[in-house]
């Protein structure tokens, strides 16, 4: 059953847009609220899509480059806004994913226009020609069905990046960085005056968004094969923001929960048809009333610690 | 004896809004200085003017030798001048501990951990607290905290900014005698006040501040007795003041 190829399509894009989350987490953690993140991904997805369909470069190497062009734009947009805050950031970012969205649209020579990006080279199929040329690879999967097993690394792969990089924020979370992060998103003038460079952290919080969420529209290019602008419009930025506000902005875990709740909620309602983007608006609208800190807060963190952590106590004989 | 700090016409826009003409003020080494002023003198506007919150149209100001002006915040307090913000600016979500670990965030020495043991002693109250998170401390606690966080730091000069306001009148000497003991300790303080009686009564200089302007200087002991400022910041020599 778990190598049924539908439900690992939806586990990729669980780990894509819980990717997606982790950018809006990030950045919010010094305070910034940005609608950007559609945009980011457009960039990271076209670069990517560029450069391996046109130019040939290998998969990792346009994934790469693409999540890079998004933290350089990230940089650009984030030095004139840094005077900005709360709405005002977001309309400024908001306003950004348009110019972008436009510009993939007009750029047809690069992007192919408002018709899209068709065939972009897939995750799965260059993975699996690459082992069924080992001759040990072709007698091991022979047996197997080779859908079954494209979904199946695209999604190992997929959940390997995006738990790589909640790890990486998970451990900045308590770093020097992650420090200096969260005093400037309690307090800016607290923050200046402890000596903690605000511009260079805000710089660097925006930045990290962006690079992930160019790295999520990258990889989203190489398993969806085509792109096209309607992907990145405010109407998905949106969406993103919603994963990690939904799930709890405050905590790394919480767009991965936020992700996979309303990633997985389509799915589960479909036996309803045409009304369950009412039950999915319904979900959202009742989850932010009663839990509006997001269903993960750093009280059901700090829990859940405890409680995987519970049994080395109890031996210990230490509450 | 040279100044450890020295301001030299300072002059501050707020967009259009003039808000320091000209301000010249001094602290040297070992000094507990003080400002006062009524409500939209300049204060705050001077010493984030100082710290390099706000950047200053004219003017020059020298800290340690060495100009300043037009410096970022982050670099000024690495140098050793650190502002205790006005409100207290205490980081409500963190813990006592982390409050105080963040001061000395521009730390690279290794004493940080035996600075951390000297303040808990020193502020036994925050000792008792460590682990709370910081919002939950009343408002005289969170004083001594963003006091306590300020040091975190090792300043040579340490800018205060209103530390008295809004508490009772019992923390506010408590304050007071604190602010005497760190000036005690060697570190030179620029404070700025509305408690006018209590701070002259423990600083050495007083600069008042009128409109932007300083208007009155001198020591404190002699401005204390002057009739301008007993008439307008002391309530004058009306019988029922004593």
């Amino acid at each position: 059953m778990f190598l049924n190829p539908y439900y690992l399509q939806i586990g990729s894009f669980i780990a894509i847009n819980a990717l997606l989350g982790l950018g809006v987490y990030v950045t919010l953690s010094t305070g910034q609220l940005s609608l950007g993140s559609a945009g980011f991904m457009g960039i990271g997805a076209y670069t990517s899509a560029i450069l391996t369909a046109r130019y040939n470069y290998s998969i990792p190497v346009g994934v790469v480059f693409g999540a890079l062009a998004a933290a350089l734009s990230g940089v650009l947009i984030a030095i004139p806004s840094l005077r900005l805050r709360g709405v005002y950031l977001a309309i400024v970012t908001l306003g950004f994913g348009e110019i972008l969205r436009v510009a993939f649209i007009r750029l047809e020579n690069l992007t192919g226009g408002a018709i899209g990006f068709p065939g972009i080279p897939k995750l799965g199929g260059t993975i699996l020609e690459r082992l069924k040329a080992s001759s040990a690879g072709a007698r091991i999967f022979s047996s197997m069905n080779g859908n079954a097993l494209e979904s199946l690394l695209v999604f190992a792969i997929l959940l390997c990046i995006t738990l790589m990089s909640a790890a990486f924020f998970a451990l900045q979370a308590n770093s020097r960085v992650g420090r200096a992060f969260s005093s400037i998103e309690m307090d800016e003038t607290a923050a200046e005056s402890m000596g903690i460079n605000v511009y260079y952290y805000k710089v660097l919080s925006f930045t990290q968004g962006a690079f992930v969420s160019g790295l999520a529209g990258a990889l989203y290019g190489h398993v969806a094969s085509y792109v096209s602008p309607a992907d990145f419009t405010y109407h998905r930025a949106v969406e993103i923001l919603v994963y990690a506000i939904l799930g709890g902005a405050g905590q790394v875990m919480g767009p991965l929960v936020g992700a996979s709740i309303l990633t997985t909620l389509p799915e589960v309602l479909r036996f309803m048809s045409g009304y369950r983007h009412v039950l999915y608006g319904a979900i959202i609208v009742l989850s932010m009333i009663y839990r509006p800190q997001g269903l993960i807060d750093s009280e059901t963190s700090d829990w859940l610690r405890k409680v995987f952590r519970r049994k080395r106590f109890i031996d210990g004989g230490v509450k | 004896m040279t100044a450890l700090l020295k301001v030299q016409h300072l002059e501050t826009y707020y967009g259009h809004i003039h808000a320091l003409k000209g301000i010249d003020i001094e602290v040297r080494p070992g000094q507990l200085v003080t400002i006062i002023g009524a409500n939209g003198s300049g204060k705050t506007t001077t010493m984030k003017t100082l710290i390099g919150v706000i950047k200053p149209k004219r003017g020059k100001i020298v800290y340690d030798s060495l100009d300043i002006t037009g410096l970022s915040p982050h670099l000024i307090v690495a140098r050793g001048m650190v502002l205790v913000p006005e409100g207290r600016a205490i980081l409500t979500r963190m813990t006592v501990l982390e409050n105080l670990q963040m001061g000395a965030f521009v730390r690279k020495d290794e004493s940080v951990g035996a600075d951390l043991e000297k303040m808990l002693n020193r502020f036994p109250i925050l000792r008792q607290r460590w682990d709370q998170k910081a919002g939950t401390l009343s408002g005289g606690q969170q004083q001594m905290l963003a006091i306590a966080r300020g040091l975190m730091a090792r300043p040579k000069l340490l800018l205060l900014d209103e530390p008295s306001m809004g508490l009772a009148p019992m923390v506010v000497s408590e304050v007071i005698d604190i602010i005497r003991e760190i000036r005690n300790s060697g570190v030179s303080v620029l404070l700025v006040e509305q408690n006018v009686r209590q701070a002259l009564a423990i600083s050495d200089y007083t600069y008042v501040l009128e409109t932007g302007k300083v208007i009155l200087q001198g020591n404190s002991d002699v401005l204390i007795n002057d009739p301008r400022v007993k008439d307008s910041y002391l309530g004058g020599d009306r019988p029922y003041n004593g």
